[in-house]
């Protein structure tokens, strides 16, 4: 299989700003349409932030056309952490193509222990 | 084996804009007896001196043959014959002018390469329409420079003869 | 170019020789070898074409290529019998498949409902074979035949058995650096079969520690194909290091498949190797008779950028020119004082003409695959032409450079389609003839004195060689009065606007003639002429340089002039006798050797060269095979040496010329033209006088 041009490092933080400003003040987070490798960067750190701060989320997966193994990684490790942690982590109407996508990286039993709404 | 190193013709373009808003050509400047001739300097690979060519059989009269340029067999036009002012009889003193027109490589012999001239493009007047002599078939305008009159040359034109099957 | 680009590029080199194997399947078919293999083989081809076109999102092709699938798993499930007309319309199928791939990858598209009346055919087929017909508009989805979710397609095939991998990926952390994206290569593995993953993720570290660009997940993946396991492991070439992969063969599946309700390590299995463990898979009873699972050959291979290998092809041909200009600069030295020197050198020598050998080597292919594609073109030939003709191939192993067998399709192409257009005739003509209704053409190819030669024979009438001497008089190529022998007027055909059909068919009558073949031919260093006998047939015979890129040649002197002769033209060499050298009264000479008169061309007036030789008995005389020529003898001072000789193109930067096959680049530098013999006889009209007064 062809390979694509490795990806840079991307861990530029922009100045003045914290973790857990990406979520909402709901607690509401959208997955793009292309969840790739920045989004999967991105991602983990809101999560990250909003643990710390026992917030809640919301992860709205209805827009997902393309997951990428980065951002399911992502996805499985916040989930993991948010449930060990009590804090609330739930899934709001994840696409075909998101479920197909932990399907064929392996992680369907992972995922099957979330929680969804609708 | 080359006087002088390869132009780059972009970074020689590049050089000389200095500002000014109107378009200028860059061009080589070379010597066939008495007249001056240039050519466009993005065309220009290379300048050699001469070297033996390994004649062909069966061409014409401006074609000396060809050379092995690192490796790629390159032809060699003799530009006076090609004017219709006779033949060259080349020494290594003599300058081969390697050109580049769409994939392919070709050397033309002159007899010295004097300098490299900035002509404003708005200053190159058409060539005459003295009536068909070979040279003025050839030639894509006319320039003044330091008050040479240098024939600007079509190399697509003299080549054409071989280049077209 | 972007990983897209690489992908699509892939896929279509892929589609080339898939569309290969699926022809050669359906024809197969047509023919009535309707085994388990051949059904295996077109449906894994279509269904590989369907993979890639999915990812691609090509999704006619897609659509397409899903109803042409379920057909041959049908067939090869044996819920349906392969007939005549359905092998027709499996052939159109196919094309029609092809059509698309070319559209696809042109970027444009067939015109609109192309492709429909063959997919409404092969599906009212199936419905008629009583099995529930998948729905045709595919929705273009993953959900594929052959993927784990669809029980179906996990039935094992009748005939060829099921082998079952199981692949453990341990990628470093930096994979999704490094631009790897594993869904692709679970896709690519879908390709091959049926797929189960079960990713472990017990190094995940929490998501305080957790960093998304590392790869912190490991992978086990059964895959059930019929594919060997170089298909596995190419899956993996070039994205995952060997280290880091396990592909594992087990005869049967594990007793606690894997199931993808856990995401804990799969503790990792003994590596199986077949006796051990659970009964292989045996066919199902009831299938196809006589039919042998067919092993999968193991070939190592690697697919190579054709660019690579030039560069490589380039450089050892610099190497052997600089070698040899070393060689030459260092022959001055007496050898006794320089011993290890000389023998160093000589070594040198040696290691470079391997080398050569070696890398030249690489590029060879069996002409095989221009030869597959001729069954299929006379069978259409003859449905076209109403004829019955049957084509027999020999000798497809026969290897080339890569560069002469791309060059063979075009010329064989229009020797065969005149052979069978022109040459074979109506079943009602043979049958009034004696011979018998089926017309045979014979395609063979064979090493001949260091080159390819490729027959094209058929059992036709022959040359019409009346109507072709007056059809050349009537187009004022000959002259009225003109004397021609039997193979001259044969080989007219090969003048521009001969085409001499009673009903120019849309085949060969198309203006493309064979002038073109033969200029293009010569253009390459090849010859190529025609045989006829009134009656009984005709033989094209094609020969073409084994590769376009090294030559052995014979060094000769000619003036101030340096020439290159390549050996294999070369019959001998002598210095004559003034008393057997003849002028002939219309001009020219022969040279008498053992009982023939050999015409005599002299290089040095051919070529114009000053200070040549001027007679014979002064220089030498190389007696050379000017193929359609004849013999010649040519007329130089001396010969120099012998060596091979890198051929460099004078064409690319000049044009082609009469006589001239090439250039190359001597040990001292200096460029030397490569003779072709043959052109330089046509050109002289074999009688040494000035070519001026012949075409240039």
């Amino acid at each position: 299989m062809p390979k694509a041009a490795a990806h840079k490092s991307r861990k530029l933080r922009k100045p003045d700003e914290s973790p857990g400003d990406h979520i909402a003040a709901d607690g509401a987070v959208a997955l793009a349409a292309v969840a790739d490798m920045e989004a999967a960067c991105e991602l983990a750190e809101a999560l990250r932030g909003a643990l710390e701060r026992q917030m809640p989320v919301v992860i709205d997966a209805t827009a997902v056309e393309d997951m990428s193994t980065p951002c399911a990684q992502a996805l499985v490790s916040a989930a993991t952490s948010f449930a060990a942690a009590n804090v609330t982590l739930v899934f709001r109407q994840p696409s075909d193509a998101f479920i197909a996508a932990f399907n064929r990286i392996g992680l369907y039993a992972a995922m099957m222990q979330w929680s969804f709404v609708e | 084996m080359s006087l002088v190193g390869f132009y780059d013709p972009l970074a020689a373009l590049m050089g000389e804009t200095g500002g000014d808003a109107r378009s200028m050509l860059q061009v080589v400047c070379f010597t066939i007896g008495e007249e001056s001739y240039g050519i466009d300097i993005r065309q220009v690979r290379e300048i050699r001196a001469w070297s033996a060519t390994t004649s062909l059989p069966n061409t014409p009269e401006f074609v000396m043959g060809v050379i092995n340029l690192r490796g790629t067999i390159v032809p060699i036009l003799d530009l006076r014959a090609r004017f219709g002012r006779g033949q060259s009889e080349p020494t290594k003193a003599h300058v081969v002018v390697i050109v580049a027109i769409d994939e392919r490589v070709i050397g033309m012999l002159v007899d010295a390469v004097s300098d490299i001239a900035t002509v404003p493009e708005d200053e190159i007047r058409p060539v005459p329409e003295i009536g068909g002599s070979d040279a003025a078939e050839c030639l894509n305008g006319l320039a003044t420079v330091n008050d040479q009159l240098i024939a600007l040359v079509s190399v697509e034109r003299i080549t054409a003869p071989i280049t077209v099957h | 170019m972007d990983e897209l680009d690489q992908l699509r590029q892939t896929y279509f080199q892929d589609c080339d020789e898939l569309l290969g194997e699926l022809e050669s399947a359906l024809m197969a078919l047509d023919n009535g070898r309707a085994d388990g293999d051949t059904l295996n083989d077109a449906f894994r081809a279509i269904h590989s074409i369907k993979g890639g076109a999915d990812i691609l999102h090509f999704d006619r092709l897609v659509r397409f290529a899903h109803t042409f699938e379920s057909m041959l798993d049908r067939l090869r499930l044996g819920k349906l019998a392969v007939d005549p007309e359905l092998a027709s319309l499996m052939l159109r199928a196919g094309d029609a498949i092809a059509d698309l791939v070319r559209a696809a990858q042109a970027g444009s598209e067939m015109p609109d409902g192309y492709e429909n009346e063959i997919a409404d055919a092969l599906q009212s087929l199936a419905l008629a074979a009583g099995a529930a017909a998948e729905t045709a508009a595919a929705n273009g989805e993953e959900s594929a035949a052959l993927n784990e979710r669809d029980p179906a397609a996990t039935v094992p095939t009748a005939d060829a058995p099921l082998r079952h991998y199981r692949i453990l990926l341990s990628p470093p952390a930096d994979l999704f650096l490094q631009g790897n994206e594993p869904q692709l290569l679970i896709r690519a593995l879908e390709r091959l079969g049926s797929v189960k993953t079960v990713a472990d993720a017990s190094a995940l570290p929490p998501l305080a520690s957790f960093d998304a660009e590392q790869c912190y997940l490991r992978w086990t993946v059964d895959v059930r194909t019929t594919a060997g396991p170089e298909a596995i492991r190419d899956v993996f070439d070039l994205a995952v290091d060997k280290s880091d992969l396990e592909i594992t063969e087990l005869t049967a599946p594990p007793a606690d498949a894997a199931v993808a309700g856990t995401s804990d390590a799969v503790p990792a299995p003994t590596p199986a190797t077949a006796p051990s463990g659970p009964s292989p898979i045996k066919p199902a009873s009831g299938t196809v008779p006589g039919v042998q699972a067919k092993a999968a050959p193991t070939v190592n291979s690697i697919r190579v950028d054709l660019e690579k290998l030039d560069y490589l092809v380039n450089l050892v041909g610099e190497l052997v020119i600089s070698q040899s200009m070393l060689a030459e600069q260092l022959s001055v030295l007496p050898t006794d004082k320089f011993p290890t020197l000389s023998r160093s050198i000589e070594e040198m020598s040696q290691h470079a003409r391997n080398l050569q050998d070696g890398v030249m080597a690489v590029r060879t292919q069996p002409v095989k695959s221009v030869f597959a594609r001729m069954p299929r073109l006379v069978r259409d030939l003859a449905v076209e032409t109403g004829k019955n003709v049957r084509l027999l191939v020999s000798g497809e192993t026969t290897e080339v450079d890569k560069t002469v067998v791309e060059q063979l399709f075009d010329p064989l192409l229009h020797m065969i389609r005149n052979a069978v257009d022109h040459g074979i005739e109506s079943p009602a003509e043979r049958g009034a003839n004696g011979k018998p209704a089926q017309g045979t053409v014979r395609l063979s190819a064979a090493h001949v004195g260091g080159r390819i030669v490729i027959q094209v024979t058929d059992d036709g009438r022959g040359i019409d060689r009346a109507r072709v001497r007056a059809r050349a008089v009537e187009r004022g190529l000959l002259d009225a009065d003109s004397v021609l022998t039997e193979e001259q007027l044969d080989n007219l055909i090969f003048l521009p606007g001969l085409s001499t059909a009673e009903t120019v068919s849309d085949i060969s009558g198309r203006g493309v003639g064979m002038d073109v073949v033969r200029r293009n031919v010569e253009r390459l260093g090849g010859r190529v002429l025609i045989r006829s006998v009134a009656g009984k047939g005709s033989t094209f015979y094609l020969s073409l340089p084994l590769t376009l890129a090294v030559l052995d040649g014979m060094i000769i002197g000619v003036g101030r002039e340096t020439y290159v002769v390549p050996l294999t033209v070369i019959l001998e060499s002598l210095r004559p006798q003034a008393r057997d050298v003849h002028r002939l009264v219309g001009g020219g000479e022969v040279l008498y050797v053992r009982g023939e008169y050999v015409p005599l061309v002299y290089l040095g007036r051919a070529f114009d060269v000053p200070d040549a030789t001027k007679e014979p008995w002064e220089g030498l005389v190389m007696l050379v095979d000017a193929d359609a020529g004849g013999k010649i003898g040519v007329v130089v001072d001396e010969i120099v040496g012998q060596q091979q000789v890198v051929i460099k193109s004078v064409e690319s930067n000049y044009r082609a010329l009469r006589g001239i096959a090439g250039a190359t680049i001597l040990g001292n530098g200096r460029v030397a033209l490569i003779l072709d013999v043959a052109g330089l006889a046509e050109a002289v009209g074999g009688a040494g006088q000035s070519p001026a007064s012949a075409a240039a």
